[in-house]
């Protein structure tokens, strides 16, 4: 059995991408992806193309790489496409056979979820590709400060993500060990009825869980040895901090922005 | 540096839901006191109360009765608990289960960062911390990617950052090979010769005798204390309680039974060799 | 010869930036009956070859004859009969208990084998007895007993599928010093009264000393020698070398016999070597 897992991957490297503050990277994706929903007409989506592929050149990560990531959801976009593109209830009629009918607004409307997605998706990853999982923590915990006011524990949300990314990769072991362990005892994991599969990933599932729940036992303890007491009086190795070029990311997001408004007044 | 007077801890575990809690003893009365730039390693089999012992060491653990102080300060006062927990660091058993951060040099941040370290400062520690292990190299890696010995020297590293008077390393080599097992040793023993407490847990004989000191544990007690010399030489009690001694003891002790003419307090093979040439008139 | 590897090779990832060669070409074989031991340091390729002897592996290179027969040129059926006879106890097997019962997770390997439930009971009740287990520790659950009593029923749920070779994988790692006396004994008990072959896999070189009548010595994915313990320690600067210890009391002899002792140097024991050393004393 093997088990390939892309979540929080990063490619290194020191383009300016990478360098850019987390906080910036990540506030600009956001701004970003919603700024694809605002653009309305394909003169936005061009700029939203230009910028998003400069970055990419920039970051020096491997468009092949970026491809993976929009192949992974490539069933959730041609399932949108045909969605829209069968059921979309449009007044130009531009086929129509038995029960099948295709309409302009339609097929637009379709393009227009296509384009959206394969932004969205491409830009989310470039910012994964180039920023660490411990980078994006902290800016995570940064940017949701003000909800502590309203008592979202942010601090545990940043601190849990850390451990969890921690121990991905250890469990991820784990679970082939155990896999293994258990088939030179004669489980089967691979054939059967799927209720047959299901109930024998018991012999693997019980000790996966007892380990993991030992494991936490053991983190927790550990964790007090070192004094963690949540974020009470707590400082950060790393102070992120702005500068020269997250300066010029935000002038450039920005002119991007005007440049979206004047092709939706135009 | 640290003061045990009576020392008693109980806890109280259900197995079963529908069977009677049963009180464990896990320290029954334990008497101690170790000087600041010791070096003591504690032995004894499972459950004969080390791992208790040394949670206690880092106010993990509260006595139920007894005091233990650290630096004079009771551990069993709430107040007390984030200084005790400063000055004495702990290093686990699995490499694995004490490492926080994905990053290297994040982990051995943590600490520090607990404590509330100026930024700049934090940074020369890890720095210092790791070049200290001799893991400088790896501040960049992600822990998953190191060995066991290279992983126990990363969670030292992370506790030194703290600036302790003493690091307790709880069965610390158990789960290392033998080359993990010296890298491990090599910096213990350097950190003790720069001043810094050492307790040892271990379950490796052969560990014992780069220690000064030797508390031997059984039910909840220290049975014995002393230097390795004294207490190796008393191999027919160790045996009783369960324990080994390290080879060239075991083979003194067979020679000196069988009438050969050699001290039974060898710990090397380099002391055997000195004895037996001698007696062997080579 | 119940197992042999011909020019085992092992390529991690194969094709990617992360490609490893964990097994370079090993050949090697286990005599029917042995007790061998394999040595080497982390990483040196053990766990890597082991894991071929019971097909969790596939070769990317070479071949694994077990009994005779090639075991990755059968069919999956003749694969899983001759898997059977290897049974593999990966390090820390208390890791794998899962069931509610001591008697029901040992039971585990038996039934997969499809054997009938007499013959079940009869095997979980003799490897209980083999890893020293009391009868009454069948029916508690494999989660309430001590550290060194998990390890024991983890090692039984292999033993009672009563494999023709028996490989352990560092069985005695965390145990004190008379836990870990205790399950060695038992392993060369059982060798002893069921004449099984036993593949003894450790860093702890004094164990397999004392224990193998075959070592073979890893490193680098390769077999850097083999054969009998006092062939391989004659090699002591070599294994030095690679990072792994002489037993003490063959460094200690080795000397005495370079400053003109009449000692033999095939003695790994203290209690053998006391005995020598005293009639040497006598002369």
């Amino acid at each position: 059995m093997n088990i390939k897992l892309t979540i929080g991957q990063f490619y290194p490297g020191d383009s300016v991408i990478h360098a850019l503050d987390a906080r910036v990277k990540l506030a600009g994706t956001f701004f970003f992806i919603v700024s694809l929903f605002y653009a309305d007409n394909f003169y936005g989506y061009l700029a939203a193309f230009i910028l998003l592929s400069a970055v990419i050149v920039l970051s020096g990560v491997p468009p092949r790489l970026l491809l993976r990531g929009i192949r992974s959801i490539l069933f959730i976009i041609v399932f949108a496409a045909v969605f829209n593109i069968f059921f979309n209830p449009g007044e130009t009629v531009l086929l129509e056979w038995q029960f099948i009918r295709i309409s302009y607004e339609g097929a637009i409307t379709a393009a227009r979820m296509v384009i959206r997605l394969a932004l969205l998706i491409t830009a989310s990853s470039v910012m994964t590709l180039t920023t660490s999982p411990i980078q994006l923590t902290d800016a995570l915990e940064y940017l949701l400060k003000p909800l502590k006011k309203i008592k979202v524990p942010t601090h545990e949300i940043a601190m849990m993500m850390t451990i969890a990314l921690r121990f991905i990769p250890t469990l991820l072991e784990e679970t082939d060990k155990i896999i293994k362990a258990q088939t030179a005892r004669g489980a089967d994991f691979v054939t059967g009825s799927i209720m047959k599969r299901a109930k024998n990933l018991i012999p693997l599932l019980v000790p996966l869980f007892v380990s993991a729940f030992r494991r936490a036992d053991e983190l927790a303890v550990a964790m007090d040895a070192r004094c963690y007491r949540g974020d009470t009086g707590r400082t950060k190795m790393k102070v992120m901090k702005l500068r020269g070029r997250d300066a010029a990311a935000i002038i450039i997001l920005a002119a991007y922005s005007v440049l979206l408004w004047l092709t939706k007044m135009a | 540096m640290f003061k045990a007077e009576q020392i008693y801890f109980e806890y109280t575990q259900t197995a079963e839901e529908d069977s009677a809690p049963a009180n464990y003893v896990a320290l029954n009365g334990v008497d101690a006191e170790i000087q600041k730039g010791e070096f003591v390693a504690v032995v004894g089999r499972n459950g004969s109360g080390k791992s208790t012992f040394a949670k206690h060491l880092n106010a993990l653990l509260s006595p139920t009765s007894g005091t233990l102080w650290v630096n004079g300060a009771a551990t069993s006062k709430e107040e007390n608990i984030w200084q005790v927990r400063k000055s004495t660091g702990m290093v686990f058993q699995n490499p694995d289960n004490q490492i926080i951060a994905s990053v290297v040099e994040e982990d051995v941040a943590f600490g520090p960062e607990n404590l509330g370290v100026e930024p700049g400062e934090i940074r020369r520690r890890v720095d210092g911390s790791l070049a200290a292990v001799r893991m400088a190299d790896f501040a960049k890696a992600a822990p998953h990617i190191l060995s066991g010995g290279q992983k126990q020297r990363v969670a030292i590293a992370g506790v030194l950052a703290m600036r302790p008077d003493c690091i307790v390393f709880d069965e610390a080599t158990a789960m290392l090979d033998p080359l993990g097992r010296s890298e491990v040793l090599e910096t213990v023993a350097a950190l003790n010769g720069e001043g810094i407490t050492i307790i040892l847990i271990t379950h490796f004989m052969e560990e014992v005798v780069i220690a000064n000191r030797v508390f031997v544990m059984n039910e909840g007690v220290i049975e014995m204390d002393g230097s390795p010399r004294e207490i190796f030489g008393q191999s027919k009690k160790l045996r009783e309680l369960g324990l080994d001694v390290p080879h060239m003891t075991a083979l003194a002790h067979e020679l000196a039974d069988l009438g050969v003419p050699v001290s039974r307090g060898v710990l090397t093979v380099g002391e055997m060799l000195f004895e037996l040439t001698a007696a062997l008139k080579l | 010869m119940i197992l042999a590897a011909e020019n085992l090779t092992h390529i991690y990832q194969r094709g990617t930036v992360f490609e490893k060669k964990a097994l370079d070409g090993i050949t090697m074989s286990v005599p029917k009956g042995a007790f061998a031991g394999v040595i080497g340091h982390t990483g040196s390729g053990k766990s890597t070859l082991i894991q071929h002897f019971n097909a969790l592996l596939e070769p990317t290179s070479g071949k694994v004859w077990l009994d005779g027969e090639d075991l990755f040129a059968a069919d999956k059926k003749k694969r899983k009969r001759l898997r059977e006879k290897v049974g593999l106890v990966f390090q820390y097997p208390e890791h794998q208990l899962f069931e509610t019962t001591v008697q029901k997770d040992i039971a585990f390997g038996p039934q997969n084998m499809g054997l009938s439930s007499d013959e079940v009971s009869r095997r979980v009740a003799e490897a209980l007895e083999w890893v020293g287990l009391p009868k009454e520790a069948a029916q508690l659950s494999p989660f309430e007993l001590s550290g060194g009593q998990k390890r024991r029923a983890a090692i039984a749920g292999v033993l009672a599928m009563k494999p023709e070779v028996l490989i352990l994988d560092e069985p005695t790692a965390g145990l004190d010093p008379r836990g870990k006396n205790e399950i060695l004994g038992q392993i060369k008990k059982m060798h002893e009264s069921a004449g099984n072959t036993v593949i003894l896999v450790s860093h702890g070189m004094d164990d397999v000393a004392r224990l193998a009548d075959i070592i073979f010595v890893m490193n680098n994915g390769r077999i850097e020698f083999s054969g009998s313990p006092a062939e391989v320690f004659r090699e002591a600067d070599k294994l030095a070398k690679i990072g792994l210890a002489v037993p003490q009391v063959y460094l200690l002899l080795r000397e005495l016999i370079k400053r003109g002792a009449d000692l033999p140097q095939n003695i790994f024991t203290a209690e053998a070597a006391a005995q020598a050393i005293k009639k040497l004393y006598e002369h």
